[in-house]
Formats: structure tokens, sequence, C-alpha cells
């Protein structure tokens, strides 16, 4: 279904984080994401799943202390190794990333003017003026009133809905090719959700743009996303395209987060929130992690990891038993 | 009322903000007579024999002459609004040491202590703001582990006794710093239009005399810095390991820009707003500082003019010099409120 | 609850911040302080058995240079240094602790005051705290102490008029962050009365932080008091006060041994107090140390 290398692929991704002890633990085991050229690819989990991490590693932005294993590679090129210079190279200028909350990812004593043009400046080697040029048109894009008197104001006289605009905005004036959004819309209200994810569908119209958008929200997911990558406990348990993986899950996981959806009729349909907790980083249960809240769980689940194996077009699932095969396909 | 209510609320946030200000620095300075006014109510003693010697105390004429005229035999809070009266007046009383107003007195000494306490001050800032930021950026390791004992033992020498020892060593070992004072002995003080040596000399031109002037505040300056530099640099530290870890600091990480950029104009630029709080407070610590400092290098300022007093029992004296470094506390405080307004577009556009 | 009784069927584990990681003990910065103030107070318990002479006894030549028989030299009266140095310890040590704990009860009381009952009260207290905390701290020591006359004792007074506001401080802004947590608020809702909630959901909650605190203020009542001394308003002679030591020895300048070891004495007290504050206070949950800006 990719008939082309895609633009950005992760291969085989772990990361160890410094634990509070002195000891070591494993966030992210090794992780396979590959996403196209103007393809959008929503990567679910609940937090600690890793998927924050994979995208921080992509950007060069671990935290200091982190070890990774496995490659980035963004349009040929290795992003990870030589200390990062990989990734500081394209990062901000190809590669862009806009934050969760716009109420404390913008500078508050920097004007906006100053946040949309300064990296544009340092990427690009072009005047103030030029710079200027390009963010008004930008901010225009995103639907910012007033763009030019916008530029001299400050953050904290918007709202946090025109924040997130300005961040997406700033993000994307220096033309990079692939968006990282980390939960875009969880901080915003839900009528604001709306207009900030028809806003990155435009986008991606408009500019070519890729975009890897990371939620815990399925709702977000389904109405954007082209292909769904599910982690769970520092792993990807399910992937496939979003009609896949959104209607007719086969992971276990997958199925509980959709069941714990409020669904159209709740008749047939009861609420059902997974049972317990996602395992924190450092006490991964050992085989399938997933199968201490696992109702289907059996004797290899405890023993093995299981492999991603494909069951159906592009669509695949980490786990041996697939209870959900008769029922779903 | 309500038309003084929409008016107020009519002008800029940042007027506002200011006349408030003024307000409350007005208000503590009120405070603190009233403090430095209960402190000799509270503090036993005969104000009358403390302030005319035992002879003239023994005399019950002049004792009276003294109680009425400083209003001493009225009630207590009407000698509170004599005492501010004549505060006002610029009358801070008379001190039996140099038998000159207590007023004269500050006149003649402050320059001396702004000038040094001043000094100091730009070096604690500079030396603290560039160690905290080194050592925030090094975090838990070695600079961070070495600057975090630096400034501990910074806050841990005793000042009078490193002004001692450094004195011992500059100026009788080395022979490389100037003896105590403000110049040299027998040297001529420039132009009196501040009474700061360093800057009256700057103004006038005279440079050999700046020189001087300069090199004599080397050494009381930098020992009186040493304490402000330790706290300094332990809050600054803090401050940008907290700026360092928000959200925008992530942010402009991710826009590519040089890691330089990223730490001078998006971390220390909300860490310095809050450092310069700090540094208001250190002010008061550093003029108390000045006491030791003054009174081991012959400085001629406040602080060995309190020294001198205190071991007089000049009562009147000292308070003076109290309510006037808490009175400069507070301006200064005050001043660094409203730049951090000035500063900070969240108070300064409301 | 299925039979109506709202008492529930065991006693609630009451969540207790958990005030010091546990790492604390790990920290060498903090080993070495805790190690060093242990080593200083036994040289202040023993003195008489490690020194053969007395702080006061005129025993050898004056002004001798260190040697292997005066390790720190004799001094103009031809007492040994060395000796009034250890005993140095018996004068600061108490008289700085004293100092630290009256404006530690003082200032928790006056803080417990103004959080717990707020309103005006609240208003007036920490307003006369930032009012004592305008003043500079060794110049009003210096005036309460022109009134008192000089003594040790009277500068301690005189300190702890001004030191209390930071005690107040810490204790307030932790009570007003501790009335809010769930769990004192359940304990309210179940009716425990507002004193008992005190003392037993609070009380735990701030000892901790308070003697961090403490630890970080030793220090620096260790050193005002000296610099009251220094200036002859403190310890007078010929009592062996540090402080007072470094001012008597500055009059012989050329001595450098007069002044200098009773300043490291001081320098070293300080120090290890500092070491051992610092670490504690580094280990403080990040919420609790907030209070101590």
């Amino acid at each position: 279904m990719m008939a082309r290398a895609p633009l950005l692929s992760i291969e085989n991704l772990s990361i160890s984080l410094p634990t509070a002890d002195g000891g070591r633990a494993l966030a992210v085991r090794g992780v396979d994401i590959a996403i196209g050229e103007g393809e959008i690819v929503g990567l679910a989990g609940e937090s600690g799943s890793g998927k924050t991490l994979s995208a921080l590693a992509a950007l060069g932005l671990l935290p200091s202390g982190a070890t990774t294993g496995g490659r980035v590679m963004f349009d040929g090129r290795e992003l990870m190794g030589e200390g990062g210079r990989g990734a500081a190279a394209v990062r901000g200028r190809d590669l862009a990333m806009v934050f969760q909350d716009p109420m404390t990812a913008l500078h508050p004593m920097l004007s906006v003017g100053r946040q949309m043009t300064e990296h544009l400046v340092q990427h690009r080697r072009i005047g103030r003026a030029e710079a200027d040029r390009i963010a008004i048109a930008m901010l225009d894009r995103v639907r910012i009133p007033n763009p030019k008197e916008a530029m001299a104001r400050f953050p904290h006289q918007f709202s946090g809905g025109m924040r997130q605009r300005i961040a997406i905005a700033s993000a994307l004036a220096a033309g990079p090719r692939l968006l990282i959004a980390d939960e875009p819309t969880t901080a915003l209200d839900v009528t604001v959700q709306a207009g900030i994810l028809r806003l990155i569908e435009n986008l991606r119209r408009e500019l070519k743009l890729s975009v890897l958008l990371i939620t815990h929200d399925l709702g977000v997911m389904s109405a954007l996303a082209d292909r769904v990558y599910v982690m769970y406990a520092g792993r990807v348990v399910e992937l496939g395209s979003r009609a896949a993986v959104l209607s007719r899950p086969r992971h276990p996981y997958a199925r509980g987060l959709l069941d714990a959806l409020p669904h159209g009729s709740p008749a047939d349909h009861p609420l059902q929130a997974l049972p317990g907790s996602p395992p924190s980083i450092g006490r991964f249960p050992a085989g399938c992690a997933f199968h201490p809240r696992c109702r289907f769980a059996e004797d290899i689940c405890r023993a093995d990891i299981p492999e991603l194996l494909p069951v159906g077009e592009g669509h695949a699932i980490a786990c041996p038993v697939d209870p959900l095969a008769a029922v779903m396909a | 009322m309500s038309f003084l209510r929409s008016a107020w609320y009519a002008l800029p946030n940042l007027v506002r903000f200011v006349i408030r200000r003024l307000f409350v620095g007005v208000l503590l300075c009120l405070g603190i007579t009233l403090v430095s006014f209960a402190l000799t109510q509270v503090v036993p003693g005969d104000p009358v024999s403390a302030n005319l010697g035992d002879r003239a105390a023994s005399d019950p004429e002049i004792v009276a002459a003294f109680r009425a005229r400083y209003g001493l035999d009225k009630p207590v809070p009407q000698q509170y609004l004599l005492y501010l009266e004549r505060l006002v007046h610029g009358d801070l009383g008379e001190s039996q040491q140099t038998k000159r107003p207590v007023t004269t007195d500050l006149a003649q000494y402050l320059p001396a202590t702004i000038e040094l306490a001043t000094a100091a001050m730009i070096l604690a800032l500079v030396l603290g703001i560039s160690l905290g930021v080194v050592a925030a950026i090094g975090r838990d390791r070695w600079p961070d582990q070495v600057i975090r004992v630096i400034s501990l033992a910074g806050v841990s020498i005793p000042t009078f006794w490193l002004a001692l020892v450094t004195f011992y060593i500059f100026f009788f070992k080395l022979g490389i710093a100037p003896g105590v004072g403000r110049l040299n002995p027998g040297g001529k003080a420039p132009p009196s239009i501040t009474n700061m040596f360093t800057i009256d000399a700057l103004l006038s031109g005279q440079w050999t005399t700046l020189g001087i002037a300069a090199s004599h505040l080397v050494l009381p300056a930098t020992v009186l810095a040493i304490y402000t530099v330790g706290s300094i640099t332990r809050f600054t530290r803090a401050a940008m390991l907290e700026s360092l870890s928000q959200d925008y600091v992530r942010a402009a990480r991710a826009k590519g820009l040089p890691e330089r950029t990223v730490i001078l104009r998006h971390a220390l630029r909300p860490a310095l707003a809050a450092i310069v709080t700090v540094a208001g407070m250190a002010f008061g610590r550093m003029l108390s500082g000045t006491v030791l400092v003054e009174s081991v290098f012959s400085w001629p300022g406040i602080g060995q003019y309190a020294y001198k007093s205190a071991l007089a029992l000049d009562l009147r004296a000292i308070m003076g010099v109290s309510l006037v470094v808490a009175a400069i506390y507070i301006l200064v405080n005050m001043a660094v409120d409203i730049i951090y307004a000035l500063i900070d577009p969240r108070i300064r556009l409301g | 609850m299925s039979d109506g009784s709202l008492a529930p069927a065991e006693p609630i584990a009451l969540p207790r911040r958990r005030f010091l990681r546990r790492s604390v003990w790990t920290q060498p910065l903090g080993l070495v302080g805790a190690g060093l103030l242990v080593v200083i107070v036994l040289l202040a318990v023993f003195a008489p058995w490690l020194t053969a002479h007395g702080p006061v006894d005129m025993v050898a030549k004056r002004f001798m240079a260190p040697s292997a028989e005066h390790w720190f030299g004799t001094d103009q009266l031809g007492r040994d240094v060395f000796a009034r140095v250890i005993y140095g310890a018996r004068v600061s040590l108490p008289y700085a602790l004293q100092l630290v704990v009256m404006a530690a009860v003082i200032g928790t009381l006056l803080g417990a005051i103004a959080g717990y009952f707020g309103g005006w009260i609240d208003g007036v207290i920490m307003r006369a705290a930032d009012l004592v905390m305008a003043f500079p701290d060794i110049i009003l020591a210096m005036a309460v102490v022109a009134a008192l006359g000089p003594g040790l004792f009277n500068a301690v007074l005189a300190v702890v008029v001004v030191s209390w506001p930071i005690y107040a401080r810490v204790v307030r802004s932790m009570l007003l962050t501790i009335r809010d947590e769930p769990y004192v608020q359940s304990s309210r809702l179940l009716g425990v009365s507002a004193m008992r909630a005190l003392w037993v959901d609070v009380r735990p909650n701030v000892v901790g932080p308070l003697v961090v605190l403490a630890a970080l203020e030793f220090g620096h009542a260790v050193l005002i008091l000296a610099g009251l001394s220094f200036l002859g308003l403190g310890a007078q002679p010929p009592t062996p006060e540090w402080g007072q030591m470094v001012s008597d020895g500055s009059k012989y300048f050329d001595k450098w041994w007069l002044s200098v070891f009773p300043g490291l004495a001081i320098l070293l007290v300080v120090l290890a107090a500092n070491f051992l504050g610092d670490t504690l206070r580094d280990a403080l949950d990040p919420r609790t140390a907030k209070a101590f800006r």
C-alpha cells in the first residue's frame, strides 16, 4: 500500500530511560512506524505507552539520560545517532511539532511575531521583512483574524483555540514536510477541537503535509487519521487503516479502548471500562504486556512477547490468540 | 464612587499597577515607622538617661524639659504622631555621639554605602546569574556539583572574617590592593556631585581619581558581594531548571533554534524576572552586610556609622540608620516590581 | 455501606506526604555536612579531654606562632588558641540553637494562627512579618542590643525579633496547601474538629519541613551571632566566642593565626549546616519546597 519509500520511518526503535533509583527502564521496545508523503498517521495509546517518546526520539529531543536503539529515517537521512546531529539538521525546518497545551507551549514573554519568525530567520537565512510576510500569510491561513496586528500581540491576549492555531502556524511557517501533533486538541474545549481538526485536515491538503497525530482520543483519531497505530507498554500492538483499526479492531486491547468509548446505541452496547490500569514504565509484565488485563489471555501470552502478524490488507496485530478473528473479520 | 471606579479601570493596566504599587510602598514605609517607634517603646531602657547621660538625667528640670520637648509626657499614640511629624520634617533626633542631627550624619555617610552596595550588587548579579545558568545547564553533572559547593561556601563564609583575610593577603602580603578607606591617604575627593566618588570622578573627568576610587572599591565590594553571589546562584539555578522544563522551551527546541538562543532568550528571560525580585530582597541583607565590611575597611558609610553608634549605645542614630535602610529596601523592591511589570507583557498589557 | 452506616468498616489510612525522598541519605554533600556537625559537637562535648589547656588559662608566651606544642599558636595573653577555638563551640552552638528554637517556636505559632484563622488576623500577622523583614537584620539587632546592653543572650533576643517571619511564612503557606488536601477535607466532612484536624493531619506534614528550615537557618544564626560579637555587641571577653576572637585577633594584624582559626571554625560549622540543610531541602517534596522561596 505504500509504493514509495515513506517520508519518515521509525525502525525497531527502543528507548530506555534512567529511573529514580539509578537503574534503567525500557520505555519503548522495538517500534516500527512509517508515514508516507501527505499521510496522516495516528498513534494511539494510554499515557506511558511510549507514543510521545517515539515522536521525541525522531526530533532528537529525548530527555537527557535517555538511550536509544534502532534508527529513524527521514527522507533518506538517519536522524538518530551522531549525537543527535542528524535530527538537529531537520528539526524545525522539515520536521515540526505542536504540543498539547497551547497555554504553556507559547512563550509568555515573546510577541507572537517574534515566535513566528525567529526560526524562519534562522533556517531560511531571510530578512526580517520577508519572514514577517511569511508569518502573516501563515497566520492568515490558520484563520487568525487581523494577522498583522496579531504579530505585535502576546500569547496571553488570545484564547486557547487561537493560541493552538498560532502554535500550529509557528510550526508550519518554516515549511516543514512533517508535522508531529502531540495531543493537539486535548487541552481545548470540545467546540474548539473540531475547528483545529478541520484546520489540520485542510493544511494537509493545501500544503501536502504529512502528520503524525498522537492522541489517546479515538474520536479525534477517527476524524483525521488515514492509518492508525495502537501502542501498549512500549510496543505497537495493532496497526492498519482507520477503517480496519477503528471499526473492526482485532487486538483485545484496541477492542477494549473502543468499547470504553460512548457509542451511538447504549442499549445493545453497554459502556465497558478496561479492567485495571496501564503498567508504568519499568513495570511491564512479561510476555504480552496486556495479558493481566486481557480476558482472553492464555498461557502463551504470559510466556512470549507476541510478534506483529498480518491479519488483512495492511492490517496487523500482535496477538497470538486472536480471539476476535471470528467476530470482526 | 462608581465614577471613581470606572475612571480607575479606564486607566491603562500598567498605570494602575504602578499606582497600586506606589500606594503599597508608602503604606509599608508608614509601617516601618510604626515598627521602629514600637521598638523604641518596647525596648527597656529609659530614653531620658540614654540620651542625656547620667549627670543631666539626675536634674529633674532638665529631664522635664527633655520629656516635654520630645512629647514623652503625652500618651503613646500621640507620641507616635509627634514622632511622625518630626520624621516628616527630617528630624530623627540628635546623635549622642556626633552631637549633630542624625539626618545630617546620614546624608554625609549614605552615598559611600550606596556606592559600595551598588557595586557589590552588580558584581553579585553578573556572577550569580552566570554561575546559576551554567549549573542549571549541567544539572547533576560536575559543573553543577562544583557550583553548588561554591555557592554554599559563599553563604557560609563569615563576611567580617573574609574581609580581614582578603585584606591581609592582598594588601599586607601581596601589596596589590590599596589600603582602607575610599581614597589614598591625603587623597583629594572629586567635586561633590553625588558624593559617590567613582561617579563624581567620572562626571568631572578626573581619571586618576576615578582609578584610585575604583581600586579602593574592588576589595570591599567583592567581599560584600560573596554572600549574595551564593544566594543568587542558587536561586538562578532553581528558576532556570523550572523554566527549562517548561513546554515553551521544548517548543523552542522543536523549532530547531540553536541551544544558545533557547537558553538565553527562551529560558533565561522568564527566570530573570523572578531573579530580579529575589535580588531586590537580597539587597536588604547586603545593606546589613555593609556594617561588617565597612568596619573592617574603614569605609565611611552608614554601616560604620551604625557600628560606632551601637558601641556608644546611641539608640537614636541606629534607629535612624535602620529606618533609612528599611526605606531604601522598600523603595528598591518597589522599583524592582515596577521594572518586572515593564518586562513582563502579561502585566504590562494585562 | 449496605447497612446504611456511614462509618467506614476499617479506619482510613491517611495518605501522608512523605516529605523526604529516601535517597537523601546517599547524598555525599549531606553526609559530609552531617558528619562534620557530629564531629564538631563531639569536639565541643569532649573539649576538656582534648586539650590540656583551658580556654582562659594563660599557659605560654604571648603570640607564639602555630607549632606542635600549640597547634593554633597563642594569643595576646598567652592563651592557647586551639583550646579557645574548641571551647568556642560550647558557646556558639548552644546560643545559635537557642536562637533557632525560639524563632521557630514564635514563627510557627504566629504562622499557624495566621493560616488557621485567616481574615484580618492573617493580614495583620503577615504584614508585620513583611515589615520586620524589611529591616536589615544586623542593624536592627544592633539597635536592640544598644538598648538592652551588649551580651550574647541579648544578641539572641535581638536576632529572634528579626528572624521569626521566615518560619511564619513557611508554616502558613504549608497550612494553606494542606488545608485543601482531599484527606484533610474528608476528615473535616467526617466531623473531626478543626483543632484535632490541625494536630492529626497537619502537624506531621509541617514538622519535617520545619526541621529542614531550621537546619538552613542554623548556619545563618551562627553567622549573625558571630557578626554581632565581632562588632563587640555579643559575647564579651574573656568568653571564647569565635566572632569575638576574630575581632580581638584583628588588632594584631601580623599575627594571622589569631583571626584565621576561629574564623575557619565559624566557616566549618556554617558550611556543615548548609550542606545538610541544602541536601534536605532538595529531598523535600517539590510542592513543600516551594513554600521555602
